[in-house]
């Protein structure tokens, strides 16, 4: 016994050292995300911004920012990274919260409205945001990110009585960690790559990505001026990737997400906000490929669909995934499907 | 619980501390470790199912001992059929109930009568055809007097919950399991070496390999309708080796963590891949299921005696029963029949075909007669699997009409159409060779990862390898489930 318990335990040596190191470094912070994001929201309650901020957990951030914020709203924003960069004067408000987050599914919306709810940040908002990516009603959109919501979605699906909807396949998030822990690959990024520090900054425009307190975040000022040739590169090389972000595998259109969505506007409708649904649009040569490939005319079926809700419910609706439609241009965008700060008031006027 | 989860991963070093450390120095201590850690890894699923589990394993032990204090024959005869009913009627009503009133429905509709009969919603209790069939096994050996009926309610507990074998099998014989619940074991190093290898390779199989091909099959399956040629033939070659990645990678896991604590347990694959025709296919797939219809259907039916023509309807039989064991769709059925078929023309070849017992048994390489016959023996295997893996008979036919309709067409290309580039193919198949490789280089040997003979750096290298590929894998095809508990 003691002979093959030295043996076992020389076998495993290498994969433990794995695991220490994955913890010991931890660029993503995956394990210590509380205390990592307890850091950042320290920097933030100064009046500051946070610069420099990489590998994190969105979700977690947002739900801690949704808590810590220290005034009501009137303006709330759910949405992507499409939407991040929204601000209560683009809305037409005093005071927004932005719980934008990037590749925001469904769920991410529901989790995080939730998340508001729960956090008494609902009372005062009179305008809901609420950034319709054609991915929100794509059931094979692969994102899992939201699962850090899990417990805030669940509640949700359950009062809502969301069909479909199944919380007991969404993997234990501390389970998720050790799994990482113990990933081969991740070992070789901590090995490879240096954490980027953040630090906080009393700048509004910095070289560096931005986050606010109020959720919002302002990208580097690179690309508010960057130029329309490597703009056009960088959608050019989005588009020609085997799958448009998101976008694989959209064989029809996600009635829970189309629920959620639904249930989640009328609510805030019935407390007396006004809600807009924003359709943002995507790069001239990112469209072109949805276009012709017919793998994405449920993007085109997903469009036609917020429209039809919209005015059903009679809501405002902002944009269209066609940027011709949209009123946009190349040099409107930064890549390959995000628009320029300086364009989004175009976008949200009415 | 899942052999290849986190659960599993703390379930196991505790119960390896209890076992060895502490309770394995009083038989009825230990055989209750053992069924109470197999209650918690099955109720870990569903703990309400763990009174069906109970409820088949009591029942089989007392109808045992009544069978064993009986010297009538009549009486014997009338408790091994209670034995049946309970335990396919179990079985019957969890798998099959809706299958047959769905069946007897069209049926009747097809002559113009219109029933309206409801079907129930009922869970399928996993792993009930694996432990239903195990505990059945106990009775019919004590009917046939192969064995003595135990009256250890804990031993016998113990045989038809062991955890490593519950849910998805070997099936094991109550001749060949329950005796060894009788012996206290000292801890083998070799054997549990063994056992760790085995469990390696059987990670390996399952989060590798089978679930790497998952992703792809099931593309190519779900647009089965919208594709042709032989981007159809390479999904079946796919899902060939996903379920036999697999199940015999549980197999190998099962069969590795019992030897970790002294059990043997039977050989369920051997290289199945390499048969030269489908009778030696089926002596190497799924062995315990195949030996357990031999021994308990086929030869009560009078096997190969008694004529041809009887010969031809007992194999179709067991076929047949097979398939409808795996599930209650006319997809087992027809897979199960059509491997019968398949099966067919060995018996009227006097020559069997196979002399050795392995394909290159005496060279490193199969001779070119012997790559023939496995190359033909493989095709129909993955042309029977077709019915095997699809949803319902229209859509596994659609699928073999697609694939002879285009068989001209540019693969690639209609990858492509299902976002499958020819790099996924490729690694795909760089993975598969991997463990045909291994298997071919060890088909003389217990298991494909039987690596024993080699210099130990050759040896720790290939240990620290695969480690390092199944936890790469297990990041990126995260939580699958094994196709068998289904059945």
């Amino acid at each position: 016994m003691r002979k093959f318990l030295i043996r076992l335990a020389i076998a495993l040596l290498p994969i433990l050292l794995m695991g220490a190191f994955n913890l010991f470094r931890d660029r993503a912070h995956i394990v210590r995300s509380e205390t990592f994001i307890a850091g950042v929201l320290d920097s933030m309650n100064n009046g500051k911004q946070v610069a420099g901020l990489n590998d994190y957990n969105e979700r977690a951030l947002a739900r801690q920012i949704a808590h810590q914020y220290a005034t009501q709203p009137d303006v709330l924003i759910l949405g992507s990274s499409r939407s991040a960069e929204l601000t209560a004067w683009m809305c037409g408000g005093k005071d927004a919260l932005n719980l934008s987050v990037s590749g925001a599914a469904w769920q991410d919306h529901v989790g995080l409205y939730t998340v508001a709810g729960q956090s008494g940040k609902l009372g005062r908002v009179n305008k809901l945001y609420l950034c319709a990516d054609p991915w929100l009603l794509n059931p094979n959109n692969g994102e899992v990110r939201w699962q850090t919501l899990n417990d805030e979605v669940a509640r949700a699906a359950h009062n809502w009585q969301i069909k479909g909807y199944r919380t007991e396949h969404s993997e234990r998030q501390w389970m998720a960690k050790v799994r990482e822990m113990f990933n081969p690959l991740y070992a070789w990024e901590n090995l490879t790559q240096a954490p980027v520090p953040y630090f906080s900054t009393a700048d509004t425009v910095s070289t560096h990505k931005l986050v606010f307190a109020n959720g919002t975040i302002r990208q580097q000022k690179e690309k508010d001026v960057r130029g329309l040739e490597e703009t056009r590169q960088r959608a050019r090389e989005f588009a020609s990737r085997k799958d448009l972000f998101h976008l694989a595998g959209f064989k029809k259109l996600d009635s829970s997400g189309l629920m959620a969505v639904e249930f989640l506007a009328k609510e805030m409708q019935a407390a007396g906000a006004e809600v807009h649904l924003l359709l943002i649009p995507f790069h001239p040569l990112v469209r072109a490929r949805m276009q012709t490939d017919r793998r994405y005319e449920n993007v085109q079926l997903s469009e036609e669909t917020f429209r039809r809700m919209a005015t059903a419910y009679g809501w405002q609706i902002h944009g269209s995934y066609d940027p011709v439609k949209a009123g946009m241009t190349e040099a409107d965008f930064f890549d390959g499907m995000h628009l320029k700060r300086s364009v989004l008031t175009r976008l949200l006027k009415p | 619980m899942l052999f290849n989860s986190i659960e599993f991963l703390i379930f196991f070093p505790l119960f390896f501390l209890f076992y060895w450390g502490i309770c394995n120095r009083n038989l009825t201590t230990r055989n209750l470790l053992i069924v109470v850690s197999s209650m918690i890894f099955y109720g870990w699923w569903d703990w309400r199912f763990l009174s069906l589990l109970l409820f088949t394993a009591l029942n089989d032990f007392f109808i045992g001992l009544a069978m064993e204090n009986s010297a009538s024959d009549r009486r014997r005869k009338n408790l091994l059929t209670y034995s049946l009913l309970v335990n396919l009627g179990v079985l019957g009503f969890f798998k099959y109930y809706n299958f047959f009133i769905d069946s007897f429905r069209l049926a009747m509709a097809s002559i113009g009568v219109d029933l309206h009969l409801s079907t129930l919603q009922i869970v399928l209790p996993v792993g009930i055809s694996f432990y239903t069939f195990q505990s059945l096994s106990y009775t019919l050996d004590v009917y046939k007097r192969d064995l003595k009926a135990t009256g250890n309610v804990i031993h016998f507990l113990a045989f038809v919950s062991f955890f490593p074998q519950l849910v998805a099998g070997p099936i094991e014989r109550a001749t060949h399991l329950l005796p060894q619940f009788s012996r206290l074991y000292a801890f083998d190093f070799e054997k549990a070496r063994d056992g760790l290898r085995r469990i390696l390779w059987g990670l390996f199989k399952k989060v590798v390999v089978a679930d790497t091909c998952a992703g792809l099959v099931d593309r190519i399956f779900s647009a089965g309708g919208q594709l042709e040629g032989s981007i159809l033939l390479l999904g079946a070659v796919f899902f060939a080796f996903q379920i036999y990645g697999d199940f015999s990678g549980y197999s190998d896991i099962a069969i590795g963590t019992a030897k970790l604590f002294g059990f043997d347990l039977m050989r369920n694959f051997h290289f199945p891949y390499f048969s030269r025709n489908m009778a030696e296919f089926w002596q190497r797939w799924h062995i315990s299921l195949s030996t357990w219809f031999r021994d308990y259907l086929y030869i009560p039916l009078g096997g190969s005696r008694n004529g041809r023509a009887k010969h031809i309807r007992n194999v179709l039989i067991i076929f047949t029963v097979s398939g409808f064991w795996h599930g209650a769709n006319w997809t087992f059925i027809v897979w199960g029949l059509f491997n019968g078929l398949m099966f067919l023309p060995l018996i009227f070849k006097t020559n069997k075909g196979i002399p050795t017992p392995v394909a290159g048994y005496e060279s490193w390489l199969p001779s070119f007669k012997e790559l023939l016959q496995i190359g033909i023996t493989f095709t129909v295997t993955c042309l029977a699997w077709v019915f095997f893996r699809a949803n319902n008979m229209t859509e596994a036919l659609q699928y073999l009409g697609n694939f002879v309709k285009g068989i001209a067409s540019n693969p690639i290309a209609q990858a492509r159409s299902i976002e499958i580039g020819l790099t996924d193919i490729v690694r795909l198949f760089f993975l598969i060779g991997i463990v045909v490789l291994f298997e071919w280089w060890n088909r003389r040997r217990d298991f494909g990862f039987d690596i024993a003979r080699l210099a130990l750096p050759v040896r720790w290298s290939l240990y620290m390898t695969a480690t390092l590929a199944v936890l790469y894998f297990f990041n990126i095809n995260t939580g699958r489930t094994f196709i068998y508990f289904q059945f």
